[in-house]
């Protein structure tokens, strides 16, 4: 065969012909593409949630959803989560058989989840600042490194939450909040997030707040004793409640109620031994209200359902694949019928039957490898973003 | 080895005792000796269906199934496996068909040098050049770049013929190269294809029914005489 005549006519063919040619070529490559970028997005998935859900051997919060607590717990996605009480394993802490990290992370600032912690989360995680320092006044946060960036904020600047509450729809002000750092990078969904003090959050929740003192508002702000009760004051709506928290007005946040009722999304548990881990896990069990969960399995079992899935969908894609390929092959048993004259005006000429039917080869030979080519490309470009559409979706 | 050979040492078509037949009317085409020298112009006639075209292919090498013997410039072409015939027919034929069998997908001047780049071990800059001169004699440089869309017949016809002079062949088979065309076309058509076939020193069998033609050909053949219809 006469290689280069026959690439020299096969290209001039699917050039001439490039709408045809283009519209085959990414029909193979989309066919080529699917099942590749399912396994590859599910693989990359459940390597980048195990991972995390590893790092976390316990998590507990309000019965409900497994996974919902855990991607909670985990990805600080709260939505329609139902929360737990602070003082819910109150118990437990005292018996110090493991670091507990309580965690409130259903308020959100520029699009990103508020998480009210304590300073010994970012300890545990590992996570060092890159600037600043770390939380330790009402009012003030840290930066998780991706919410720096996108902000464009940093040490010094201030946010404010989202003016949703859980408690109070009307009542309740956003809370400028203060930037006192910045975390490094860990690629990890504290990247995302800002971190702030738990007492933070329940003000934001409108279960703290500060406002001027009672007994230095005008009367207008005051409402009429009840009876028998003359000395006490108290105020109406027009009363200015504080939307910062500086320190001239931190000493007057204070918190109603009892702060045990207070709300958790979830506590991140760190049992000392496995024995530790066995005796919290049964003692949890013992609360209806309450369950314990182990991330790693959790992430386990959605994985199995999810793959249940893949090979759903990589049926379809197969039969999808076969429908294609038999397509293809009808369209180029179309094109070869269309060409008779051709190829026999080429063999008229003197092109060899061995030409003619390299010609035809060369011809499906590069489109197909076109298309492999294409979903090639397309699954290094879905590679290369799979971070970036994890980071959105979670 | 052709420059020192006599035009006419070799005949450039001998056959002898050929008969060959097919279709349900029997057709039947009977030629007992057949010789026609090398470098020489000759016009075929016949009426329709007398097996003008069906002598072309016996020479192409199209049909083997047949009796008797031909040899074309000195070779048996049948002797040969078909993948040899067609490289042999490629390197040594020129074929211009009637209904131009130009290629949509390239252009004038791909269309002239396509057989050139099918043959192997030739020179393909000196087929460029010839493809070049052709086109340049035949008033085609213009539309070297153009694709047979765009092109009146009588410039299809004279792609056509380039095509099949580029590779300077030694036999030039041009079936009925003029019948579509208009009477000045069909001449200047025959004219150049006379020319460029003593250019090259090539055979040219050219099928015509415009017996007003006739007398640029050294020779005529009429096919009719060995032809005809139902059992032998």
């Amino acid at each position: 065969m006469n290689l280069s005549a026959v690439a020299f006519l096969g290209i001039r063919h699917l050039k001439k012909h490039r709408f045809k040619t283009a519209l085959l070529t990414l029909a193979l490559g989309l066919v080529f593409f699917l099942p590749f970028a399912l396994r590859s997005s599910l693989s990359f998935l459940e390597t980048q949630l195990k991972s995390r859900a590893a790092l976390t051997p316990l998590l507990i919060g309000a019965a409900g959803s497994e996974l919902e607590l855990a991607f909670a717990g985990l990805y600080f996605s709260a939505a329609d989560l139902p929360l737990t009480r602070y003082g819910a394993i109150d118990g437990m802490d005292a018996t110090s058989r493991a670091t507990i990290l309580p965690t409130l992370s259903c308020f959100e600032a520029q699009g990103h989840p508020i998480v009210g912690t304590t300073l010994n989360y970012l300890k545990h995680r590992g996570i060092d600042l890159d600037a600043g320092r770390s939380f330790a006044l009402l009012g003030e946060c840290v930066l998780g490194a991706q919410v720096a960036e996108e902000t464009g904020l940093g040490v010094g600047d201030s946010l404010f939450s989202s003016p949703e509450t859980l408690f109070d729809l009307t009542g309740v002000y956003p809370l400028k909040m203060h930037i006192v750092g910045v975390l490094e990078k860990t690629g990890e969904a504290d990247d995302r997030a800002i971190f702030t003090d738990l007492k933070t959050t329940w003000i934001i929740a409108g279960l703290g707040h500060g406002h001027v003192e009672a007994s230095s508002t005008e009367a207008s702000a005051r409402l009429s004793a009840p009876e028998g009760d003359e000395g006490s004051i108290q105020l109406n709506a027009s009363v200015q409640e504080y939307q910062e928290i500086t320190p001239e007005t931190a000493a007057s946040f204070h918190f109603h109620g009892d702060k045990r009722d207070y709300p958790i999304s979830a506590f991140l548990l760190f049992p000392k031994d496995a024995r530790e881990r066995a005796l919290t896990r049964a003692e949890i069990a013992k609360d209806p209200s309450l369950q314990t969960i182990v991330p790693a399995e959790v992430m386990s079992t959605f994985f199995a359902t999810v793959f249940q899935l893949e090979r759903f969908f990589l049926l379809i894609f197969s039969a999808l694949a076969v429908i294609m390929l038999m397509l293809a092959l009808l369209i180029f048993r179309l094109s070869l019928q269309a060409r008779r004259d051709e190829f026999a005006n080429l063999a008229l000429i003197g092109v060899s039957k061995e030409d003619r039917i390299g010609l035809t080869l060369f011809e499906g030979l590069v489109v197909v490898l076109s298309g492999a080519l294409i979903a090639a490309v397309c699954l290094g470009i879905l590679q290369a973003a799979l971070p970036l559409i994890l980071r959105a979706l979670l | 080895m052709e420059s020192a050979e006599s035009p006419t040492a070799t005949p450039a078509v001998r056959i002898e005792d050929l008969t060959f037949s097919y279709g349900e009317a029997r057709f039947r085409l009977a030629i007992p000796d057949l010789s026609l020298d090398k470098s020489s112009q000759v016009a075929v006639i016949g009426p329709s269906g007398s097996g003008k075209s069906t002598l072309f292919d016996l020479l192409m090498g199209l049909q083997p199934n047949f009796g008797g013997t031909i040899r074309i410039l000195g070779e048996d072409l049948y002797g040969r496996r078909e993948s040899a015939r067609s490289s042999w027919r490629l390197e040594n034929i020129g074929f211009i068909p009637q209904n131009f069998a130009l290629l949509d997908y390239l252009t004038v001047r791909e269309q002239v040098l396509m057989p050139g780049k099918f043959l192997r071990g030739r020179d393909l800059t000196k087929t460029e050049q010839k493809a070049d001169s052709l086109l340049e004699r035949s008033g085609l440089v213009e539309m070297a770049s153009s694709y047979q869309d765009s092109l009146s017949q009588g410039e299809r016809q004279r792609v056509a013929i380039c095509r099949g002079l580029a590779h300077a062949p030694r036999l030039i088979l041009a079936d009925e190269p003029t019948g579509n065309l208009d009477p000045e076309t069909q001449r200047n058509i025959t004219s150049m294809l006379i020319d460029e076939s003593r250019r090259l020193a090539a055979t040219l069998l050219m099928i015509t029914h415009d017996h007003s033609l006739l007398s640029e050909f050294d020779q005529v053949i009429d096919v009719s005489k060995w032809s005809g219809k139902g059992d032998a």
